[in-house]
């Protein structure tokens, strides 16, 4: 039996694992964290983007680059990039802004995809994130609540 | 809920309340005077064994990459210099109590810490960039911000959902909520611990203001530095305790400052490289 690769997934980084995956992120603020699986190949890949878009000042990973790293990194392991489930988690939001970094963050997304499998986004609490490819559970705890599924990516 | 309560029983009530030595007060002051050298740095600092046993310790950490071997005070401020002793003074003196848990905030160990250095490096990269507030004392204000919920946890205990919910339910912020509850919320106390601290002036007030930078009594530009890197540090995901992101975001403290909310995007990836980088140095303060 392959053992599973366990990973905890770092601000501006970026994770590929072919074969059995138990990712897990804490630390969600505004920023927002991809999650992908492809089934047949096995590929997980998952990324914590901070920014909505690249910045000048480099060094933060925006969500367009995020997606774009992830499709990248997937297909590069073999995965067929068409058939891969998302999942989006973050995204959080101060009190009364207008213009809050999280909001621009999910206007990024919507503008890569409609279709994700699983999210949880907005609202004013950090978040814990795990992803298990055995089971295709995306589990998400925000605040001090209880961890919640919050969809599955082998569905 | 606790039953009606004053600031005094708040501070004088709580168990194992934080206090910031002497020396590092001393240092903070004398760093600032003209006629300070390494030799006055380090005298300050002889007289606290403790403090002056960690700040040494820091100062060889692997964070620094020195070829050598740093083996008295002096030649710590020599060669590390000035700022950085003092900022590693404070760092020694708040890491013991803020790594601990708060209950009340829902912040497991070093999460309090995470957040308020986070706050610090915050500040201090919003003070550089705006350029006239002094980085040095931004970074302090912010190390400290959060210094009343210490006090406030131990009142709230248990209740940390509860306070998030009534904010949730009531459609206002988190520091409202705890003002509902508690009568004070947890930028009061710390205004109250810092006067006792004999913080200086500036530094109490930003305490007071770092939620609402609005409110009169308490704006500064010093204040605006603390809220933004507090904002940043939020954003960017670090220390996120009971009351989350649950505060007002002032888009007025930017612009005050004659900055953008793409300054603060600008920040993000240099922020979290330092604050990465830094971790040496919080292993060996764990240590």
């Amino acid at each position: 039996m392959p053992t599973t690769h366990q990973t905890l997934l770092r601000r501006n980084h970026v994770e590929t694992v072919v074969g059995p995956a138990s990712i897990s992120v804490a630390g969600i603020g505004a920023g927002i964290v991809l999650i992908a699986y492809e089934p047949v190949s096995r590929v997980t890949v998952a990324a914590h983007a901070l920014l909505p878009s690249p910045c000048s000042q480099g060094r933060a990973l925006s969500v367009a680059e995020a997606w774009a790293e992830c499709a990248r990194a997937a297909q590069e392991a073999g995965a067929d990039v068409a058939s891969l489930r998302w999942a989006a988690v973050g995204a959080a939001v101060p009190y009364g802004c207008q213009k809050a970094l999280g909001d621009k963050n999910v206007a990024a997304l919507s503008a890569l995809s409609d279709a994700l499998a699983a999210t949880d986004l907005g609202g004013r609490f950090g978040r814990a994130a795990s992803f298990d490819s055995a089971t295709g559970e995306v589990r998400v705890r925000a605040g001090i609540g209880d961890e919640r599924i919050v969809g599955n990516l082998r569905d | 809920m606790a039953e009606t309560i004053t600031l005094h029983d708040i501070v004088d009530k709580t168990s194992d309340l934080p206090t910031l030595p002497a020396a590092a007060l001393r240092v903070m002051r004398e760093t600032e005077a003209s006629t300070s050298n390494a030799a006055s740095i380090a005298r300050i600092l002889a007289h606290d064994q403790a403090l002056s046993a960690r700040v040494l310790r820091l100062s060889n950490s692997a964070y620094y990459g020195l070829s050598r071997r740093i083996t008295s005070l002096q030649e710590s401020v020599v060669v590390l210099g000035m700022r950085c002793v003092r900022n590693l003074c404070l760092v020694a003196s708040t890491y013991p109590w803020m790594s601990k848990p708060l209950k009340g905030y829902g912040l497991g160990p070093r999460e309090l810490w995470t957040h308020s250095y986070g706050t610090a490096l915050g500040a201090q990269m919003v003070a550089k960039r705006c350029g006239r507030v002094s980085d040095e004392t931004a970074f302090t204000a912010g190390l400290l911000h959060d210094i009343g919920k210490t006090a406030l946890s131990v009142w709230i205990d248990d209740k940390a959902s509860l306070v998030a919910e009534y904010a949730a339910r009531a459609d206002i912020t988190f520091d409202a909520a705890e003002r509902k509850i508690l009568g004070y919320d947890h930028t009061e106390v710390g205004e109250f611990l810092g006067a006792r601290w004999n913080l200086p002036e500036e530094m109490v007030l930003a305490i007071r203001g770092h939620h609402d930078p609005e409110r009169p009594e308490t704006a500064s530009l010093l204040t605006d530095c603390v809220h933004l890197g507090n904002y940043l540090t939020m954003a960017l995901g670090y220390g996120l305790g009971a009351d989350g992101m649950h505060y007002l975001l002032s888009d007025a403290a930017l612009e005050r400052l004659g900055l953008s909310d793409a300054t603060l995007e600008e920040l993000a990836g240099p922020f979290v490289a330092e604050f990465e980088e830094h971790q040496a140095l919080f292993d060996d303060l764990a240590a």
